[in-house]
């Protein structure tokens, strides 16, 4: 993408308004791939915050294999990996995805039901599928991008996101309308 | 695949909620803090050598500070031009000189163009130019941080490309010798040239930001509509100022002020153009990249079509 290499060019000559536009134009894909990959909201936040400092830390020297989202979401997706190793073994969600307060309507309880359930299927998958869905899915990210960026094949990267969308449907199905 | 649409659509709408507005503000205000000062300390860590630096380990060691006095005492000499020397402050002609052994620059600016009928209707704008003696040159239009169009014109493939980012339309077309010439006409070179093709006032010494410079104004820009067609900038009236840093020779800041003729470039519209360049940096290494003339993916082929909406206002 255009935008990002000229974004990366003045990144690394300490323009901090390209670092911004960087953390405002994917914060919301990294953000979601934390949440997805960790299941606990301030863990996430946390996982995006060493994430990006780290990234910043490289201004003047980075040089991103592939394109400069499927790098940072990766990193994303290592990190809450690593940080997943040394919580506790998963098991209930954590509050962050209960819903709190009194719901507007019907279909705001339905939906937060919902949210419950696909997180509750998501932590049932093996890590390294959840990553790629989370990768794939909340990223936007191709399999080409991912393949790259995790050093696995093509192929593996698709089986793991086949295999785990079919255990998700299998896991939400009778539970959720699909 | 359909059969994995609506797992999709629950995925996202269960991890890509925002929550609260403050929530987001506190966030971002946490990282961006924290990176920010990351960022500074690497940029100064990982910085590769630029020329100012290499000036600066050559004025520490007096074996090459006198060689390097020596040389710049000769060549001083050698440049003198009788225009614009009156025995104090800068010589334009040793600018120019300095500036022509100049490879790169990177230069930053904001412009502001108001239209001449309606004082209201104004766009602002910020752009970086690059300059490469070897590559060419680029210039870029942000608006809010974000690309709104990037201009390339690559010397050694005679190639070039205009980028509309917004609307992710692209224009690549041959270019001539000519037409590189025009545009340097536009950069620090070619202002200096200006300046001294016509009648300049010396504003004086001052300083900017630490560095001492000196002032030169012109108040006719008339001499440069033969230079660049009216096409591209139609300048029926104008004022320019640079500020010379007395100690480098080379132009830190120029400023210029200007009655433009209706183009594509002013919406089609009779405008004032306010211009402020600062130089950035100069004699880096400047990615060969940078100047490719390739039709970005996304981006589809400009049409003259696509003017009508605007020849209609």
């Amino acid at each position: 993408m255009i935008e990002d290499r000229v974004l990366i060019w003045r990144f690394n000559a300490g323009d901090v308004e390209a670092m911004c536009r960087i953390y405002e134009k994917y914060r919301m894909d990294l953000l979601a791939v934390a949440r997805a990959v960790l299941r606990d909201a301030a863990a996430a936040e946390d996982v995006l915050h060493d994430v990006f400092v780290q990234f910043a830390s490289q201004a003047g020297r980075f040089e991103p294999r592939g394109s400069l989202k499927g790098f940072l979401a990766v990193c994303v997706a290592n990190r809450a990996r690593n940080v997943n190793r040394q919580r506790r073994p998963e098991g209930p969600m954590d509050a962050e995805a209960r819903s709190s307060g009194l719901p507007d309507s019907l279909e705001a309880v339905v939906r937060a039901e919902h949210r419950l359930l696909v997180a509750e299927a998501m932590a049932q998958l093996p890590p390294e599928q959840r990553e790629v869905i989370a990768l794939h899915v909340l990223s936007a990210l191709r399999f080409r991008q991912i393949a790259l960026q995790t050093g696995e094949s093509i192929n593996t990267v698709q089986s793991r996101y086949r295999y785990g969308m079919q255990r998700l449907r299998s896991l939400l199905s009778g539970q959720v309308e699909l | 695949m359909n059969r994995f649409k609506t797992i999709k659509e629950l995925l996202c709408r269960t991890y890509r909620q925002d929550p609260d507005p403050a929530e987001v503000a506190r966030l971002e205000k946490r990282i961006l803090g924290d990176a920010s000062k990351a960022m500074k300390k690497a940029v100064i860590d990982n910085a590769k050598p630029s020329t100012t630096k290499m000036w600066r380990m050559i004025m520490e060691s007096n074996v090459t500070r006198y060689s390097a006095a020596a040389v710049i005492a000769v060549g001083t000499l050698v440049l003198l031009n009788p225009l614009g020397t009156s025995g104090r402050g800068v010589a334009l002609a040793q600018v120019q000189a300095r500036v022509a052994q100049v490879q790169t620059m990177v230069l930053k600016g904001h412009t502001t163009f108001t239209s001449i009928n309606d004082p209201n209707v104004s766009v602002h704008y910020d752009n970086v130019k690059y300059i490469s003696r070897d590559h060419g040159f680029v210039e870029e239009g942000y608006v809010k941080g974000a690309l709104f169009y990037r201009v390339v014109l690559n010397r050694q493939t005679k190639q070039a490309l205009l980028l509309l980012a917004s609307w992710k339309k692209c224009l690549g077309f041959p270019c001539t010798q000519e037409q590189i010439e025009v545009t340097e006409k536009l950069t620090p070179t070619g202002v200096v040239d200006l300046f001294l093709e016509t009648r300049f006032k010396r504003l004086g010494i001052s300083q900017i930001e630490g560095v001492e410079v000196e002032g030169f104004e012109v108040q006719d820009l008339k001499p440069i509509e033969n230079i660049v067609p009216k096409a591209l900038c139609d300048i029926q009236q104008g004022t320019a100022t640079i500020w010379v840093g007395t100690k480098e020779l080379l132009p830190v800041r120029g400023e210029a002020d200007m009655v433009l003729g209706a183009n594509f470039w002013t919406g089609f519209m009779d405008v004032r153009c306010h211009e402020i360049t600062v130089l950035d940096s100069y004699d880096v290494a400047l990615d060969p990249k940078l100047f490719d003339t390739s039709v970005p993916e996304g981006y589809a082929e400009f049409k003259l079509t696509d003017l009508i909406p605007f020849l209609r206002k």
